[in-house]
């Protein structure tokens, strides 16, 4: 009878908020995957609500259901678990986690230009997921071992360590985000666990500096080369308008010169390349700046979803209305830009609404770790409600062009199987310190 | 097991907030994206949505004033790509190449810029058009354009100018009327979705291109082929460096035709010097006019009243103008005359008087009136306006050599348009090219009326300049313009052309005839002229008269212009009595003999030539021989073989010669050539006739030779008829 005096004792707002979270996340990704190439959907949108709902692409949804429902069990388990008993196989976890992250690099396999797949008899699944969780539980074990020992810069190196095996594995693959949410935890953790804030301000800057400083010498190399390669342009126009052959000469000997100072620039920008970030990481994490300076290129994605959102205003298109997603301009619309959908069909209402739920998780997160009997606990809980914010607060920065576009979902929203799954697995840890929490609250 | 600490607390909170605080900040980015800016982004997502693809207007057709086809376009595909469409660009190019003859990396580079639209090649010829629609290829669009076609490539090409890539106008009249003639292109528009797909039953536009309008010159292409015809004669015999010959109708003051020596290919402009096709001798070219010149200055004499046809003067050979000695062409001068005979004679001293008692202002009143010193108007690009003498500058010696066409310069269209002002009875027209313009159905776009510009003579006024044009043809020096059955009104011209630093240019002079028949009643009026023939014989009664017949005289039977039965007919065609100034033989032995035939003919001699061989072995008479003028000198000829029998060669002279030329005639004889300096030969060492053994060196100093051009002020008087 442990399980119903767990679940009497779970904390039923924030199951309550999540499952909320995910029942809206059913109707977004049936309306996101639902495609058309002509105006009839538009009759649609007329329809009654509960009819309009039986108009949705249930295919995805269907799948969806059933990575929850997989998910449930698996959050079952973890609720099961005591999480003091999960902490002491942290050595083991953190192995098998960098031996899952290693077999993605070797088996995996790749979609979208990355690896970050493996194969399980029917199901696919995305080590890195997983890995984000693992991460949270080993680090907060790590983090206890060393409690009071992290006041100084030499005391967080192991922490780094400990981070960075996992973070360069998933770097690899190439998964900027993922590899961006395992520092983000990293951080959260070690404020809760009380390392210095200014220590942590300072590395925070030091690293963006760094950042700044690559995308500077970037841009410096990169418009050497394209107003070079402008230069090009213009001079093969010139050549074709130019009558004169002592003109057509000389334009013939400028281009010439033109061209070595070309390939030049152009050399010293593969080298960049080569030694440090690719051109489209770094185009990716800068285009949100100005989309515009290539629409349909990098900045396509950030222009059609700022079009989607936009133009769903205060009231919103309504479920099915949707011109930019039903007609297929909003890319990845039922993953990492499913906040679009809901921006344009919901419009500010919908979207402030599924926010505030947000907040209440992350909320209800915070006091579980508050109310953590121990520092395990709270750490375990801060990690994962450090995981969420950030989660939540890129991916919709980046479908509102406040944000790079790093492609990591919406927790309990984007449609993916090992996402959920991870999310419910992570839900299932923050019950667990909340059932184990001490009695006496505050 | 320890417990959350109360830091660790205190810090929750403080997580809390920031977590507060970062989805405000989305809440109010949002705000701001929706309420704010909703309806702009509406709007670029529209523009997005949207592509263009041009089509290529066809370019207007040019004809002559009888709707003959001078100039059309012919259609042409091109090749076009939408970057993003094109699946594999490496295989896409690799499979490509060949058939354009293009560098595989190159089209690669093309066929991955980020864009979405890019021109791979332009105006493919039709086999290979269905080479690449049969690789099917994704991505890659073809589009019509079109390609200039020259029925006759070689007619009139400095008029009617040629187009660059893009069917832009970039000579002549395809320049000037480069916007009536480009038409408007037209777009297709169509939008897409986010893969390039099209959107069915979405915005789906084809704005249709409208076609450029077509040109109705006042060309006669008939006409025009009897002047390049003419123009190749001239070129054959006397190689000159310019040669120009322009027909108009003096009563509207339309160009019937418009030639130009040197000329060009339109198809193959390209290979052609660019001083050739970039500028058009007829309305660009600034000479000296000479006794041309001579109709204007009667013109304004007879209406000024300050002499008549039958008023008497003396010519003794020259006139005293300040102090300074005009000579008149003729030695000894021609003694007694009426004005009729001083005109039919174009007595200098005679002309220089009737200039002084004009006076500064009447003279140039009237010259400018004329119309010359400003451009004519002419629908062509780059004309000049010739050069005055400031009015306000001009002395009387300036006042007496521009009376008689020295120290003042005309292009050769202001010329004729102010004779066709004499002609018609004393209106100056506007030269005109171009009579209407047609839309693609042949409607009437535009039609352009003979444009009179103002009166410069009284119709009496004018005939009586054009009586005495006629004596000049019919007794006087224009006898060799003289054409069976038809009254003929002309003036000869010999001018010495004016070298860069402002002194006439020994041996070089510009000959022309300037005239217009029937005299009654004016159909055509004509300028041949001809600068710097070679050959030893220069004068406008000479070079440029009988061109003059040829031409008019073809000109009018063609246009069924009537002949007038029982005319006088000149006595004798007009030679110029003078003896023949002597020359001095150069030295041509040893020379090549394409060589040698250069060298004598610039130097005012011909070449008759015996034997076989490729170089001259004698030469009759010897060099340093006194010959008349136009003498043909007897070459000799040897194989260089029969040479290298001796071992001792005698150095030629090598004076004039280039670097090139130079060292071929050495390099004949066994000789080796040390040059120094640039330009022509100047000096040598050892001197010509120096007998040294074969495979000695010559020494040869060169220096740059100034090449003469347009007018400059006068520093010699020498006039010729």
């Amino acid at each position: 009878m442990v399980y119903r005096r767990i679940v009497r004792s779970i904390d039923h707002t924030l199951v309550f908020a999540t499952g909320l979270v995910i029942l809206l996340s059913l109707v977004a990704i049936g309306s996101a995957t639902l495609e058309f190439t002509d105006e009839s959907f538009s009759e649609l949108k007329n329809l009654f609500l509960p009819l309009r709902l039986l108009h949705l692409d249930y295919a995805f949804v269907l799948k969806q259901v059933l990575w929850v429902l997989i998910g449930l069990v698996v959050m079952a388990l973890v609720l099961y678990i005591p999480y003091e008993d999960l902490a002491k196989h942290a050595r083991g976890l953190y192995i098998l986690n960098l031996l899952m992250l290693v077999a993605v690099l070797f088996v995996g396999r790749e979609a979208l230009g990355a690896q970050r797949w493996i194969q399980v008899g029917p199901f696919v699944f995305q080590p890195s997921e997983f890995s984000k969780l693992i991460l949270i539980v080993t680090l907060a074990q790590f983090l206890v071992s060393r409690e009071g020992r992290l006041q100084r810069l030499r005391d967080l190196l192991p922490v780094f360590v400990h981070v960075g095996v996992p973070t360069l594995l998933v770097l690899k693959q190439p998964d900027l985000g993922t590899s961006m949410v395992f520092v983000a935890i990293m951080f959260g953790m070690l404020f809760l666990a009380g390392a210095r804030p200014s220590t942590l301000a300072a590395l925070l800057g030091a690293g963006m500096a760094l950042l700044v400083a690559l995308f500077v010498l970037h841009a410096h190399l990169h418009q050497a080369e394209a107003l070079l390669e402008k230069q090009l342009l213009a001079l093969e126009e010139e050549k074709k308008t130019a009558v004169a052959a002592p003109a057509r000469e000389e334009l013939n000997k400028k281009y010439e010169e033109v061209f070595r100072e070309y390939q030049e620039a152009s050399r010293r920008h593969d080298f960049f390349h080569r030694h440090t970030l690719k051109e489209y990481q770094v185009t990716r994490l800068t285009i949100f700046l100005d989309p515009k300076s290539d629409l349909l290129g990098a900045g396509y994605h950030i222009w059609q979803s700022l079009i989607a959102v936009g133009s769903g205003g205060f009231w919103g298109k309504g479920l099915l209305g949707g011109t930019q997603s039903h007609l297929t301009f909003l890319p990845i619309r039922h993953t990492d830009f499913i906040f679009s959908v809901v921006g344009e069909e919901a419009g500010f209402l919908g979207s402030v609404f599924l926010l505030g739920l947000f907040l209440l998780i992350l909320y209800r997160g915070i006091r579980i770790a508050a109310s953590a009997r121990d520092l395990l606990g709270a750490l375990m809980a801060g990690g994962v409600v450090s995981m969420f914010a950030f989660h939540v607060f890129v991916n919709v920065g980046m479908t509102i062009g406040i944000m790079p576009v790093v492609g990591i979902p919406l927790p309990f929203f984007s449609y993916g199987g090992s996402n959920m799954i991870m999310n419910l697995a992570a839900l299932g840890l923050l019950l667990n310190v909340y059932v184990r929490r001490r009695k006496i609250l505050f | 097991m320890r417990t959350a600490g109360v830091i660790t607390r205190r810090r929750m909170a403080v997580l809390l907030y920031l977590a507060t605080a970062a989805l405000l900040a989305l809440t109010g980015r949002l705000a701001w994206i929706q309420f704010a800016r909703g309806a702009e982004l509406q709007e670029k997502a529209l523009e997005l949505r949207t592509r263009d693809i041009p089509v290529e207007a066809k370019r207007g057709n040019i004809y002559d004033r009888n709707g003959q086809l001078l100039v059309t376009s012919v259609s042409a595909d091109s090749l076009y790509a939408i970057p993003y469409l094109v699946t594999d660009p490496q295989k896409v190019a690799a499979a490509l190449a060949p058939v354009l003859e293009m560098d595989a990396e190159r089209l690669q580079k093309i066929l991955t810029r980020r864009s979405c639209f890019e021109w791979v090649a332009r105006r493919l010829p039709p086999a290979t058009v269905e080479k690449i629609k049969k690789l099917n290829l994704p991505g890659l669009f073809f589009v019509e354009e079109s390609i200039r076609h020259y029925p006759l490539p070689t007619l009139a090409p400095h008029v009617l100018g040629f187009t660059g890539v893009d069917n832009q106008g970039l000579t002549g009249l395809e320049k000037v009327f480069d916007a009536q003639l480009r038409g408007v292109a037209g777009r297709i528009v169509v939008e897409q979705d986010a893969t390039g797909r099209d959107v069915p039953g979405a915005i789906h536009r084809y704005i249709p291109p409208r076609s450029g309008h077509d040109l109705v010159l006042t060309l006669d292409k008939t006409i025009q082929q009897f002047v390049e015809r003419e123009l190749d004669k001239i070129v054959a015999r006397y190689d000159p460096k310019l040669a120009v010959i322009i027909l108009m109708d003096p009563r509207t003051g339309e160009v019937l035709a418009m030639g130009n020596r040197p000329s060009f290919d339109l198809t193959g402009w390209m290979t052609a010097p660019q001083h050739v096709w970039d500028r058009n001798p007829a309305i660009w070219y600034n000479y000296e006019p000479g006794s041309t010149f001579k109709i204007f200055t009667m013109a304004a004499a007879l209406s000024e009243g300050v002499t008549r046809p039958g008023d008497r003067f003396y010519d003794p050979g020259y006139i005293k103008v300040a102090d300074r000695y005009i000579r008149c062409w003729a030695d000894g001068g021609h003694g007694s005359q009426t004005f009729e005979e001083v005109v039919m004679n174009s007595c200098n001293p005679g002309f220089v008087e009737v200039g002084l008692r004009l006076g500064k202002e009447r003279f140039y009143t009237y010259i400018k009136n004329f119309g010359f010193g400003s451009p004519t108007g002419i629908d062509l690009p780059g004309e000049a306006a010739g050069i005055l003498i400031d009015e306000k500058k001009a002395t009387n010696l300036n006042l007496a050599t521009m009376s008689i066409g020295q120290s003042v310069a005309v292009t050769p269209i202001q010329l004729l348009t102010a004779t066709c002002a004499v002609a018609n009875g004393g209106v100056l027209m506007r030269p005109q090219l171009v009579k209407e313009i047609r839309d693609p159905a042949g409607n009437v776009v535009a039609s352009f009326q003979p444009q009179p510009l103002r009166r410069v003579l009284s119709p009496q006024q004018a005939r009586q300049v054009a009586d005495l044009l006629c004596s000049v043809v019919l007794k006087g020096t224009g006898r060799n313009a003289f054409i069976e059955g038809y009254r003929v009104a002309g003036k000869t011209g010999t001018a010495q052309v004016v070298g860069e630093g402002g002194g006439y240019v020994s041996g070089k002079y510009v000959a022309s005839f300037v005239g217009f028949a029937p005299a009654d009643n004016p159909r055509v009026c004509a300028l041949v002229m001809v600068a710097e023939p070679k050959g030893g014989v220069y004068y406008g009664s000479q070079v440029a008269a009988p061109v003059f017949r040829e031409v008019v005289r073809d000109a009018l039977r063609y246009l069924k212009v009537p002949a007038t039965p029982g005319l006088d007919k000149p006595p004798s065609p007009f030679t110029y009595e003078e003896p023949q100034p002597k020359v001095r033989v150069p030295a041509v032995t040893n020379y090549p003999l394409e060589v040698a035939r250069k060298v004598l003919l610039e130097a005012g001699l011909g070449a008759v030539v015996q034997g076989e061989g490729k170089v001259v072995l004698r030469q009759t008479p010897v060099a340093g021989t006194e010959v008349a003028r136009g003498t043909a000198v007897v070459l000799d000829l040897a194989d260089p073989g029969v040479l290298t029998h001796e071992q001792v060669v005698t150095v030629p002279d090598l004076t004039g010669l280039t670097v090139t030329e130079a060292a071929e005639v050495l390099s004949s004889m066994g000789l080796e050539l040390e040059a120094s300096g640039v330009g022509q030969a100047a000096g040598q060492e050892p001197a010509p006739g120096t007998r040294v053994p074969r495979g000695n060196a010559v020494r040869v100093y060169f220096r740059p030779v100034h090449s003469p051009s347009a007018a400059g002020p006068a520093r010699e008087f020498v006039e010729r008829p």
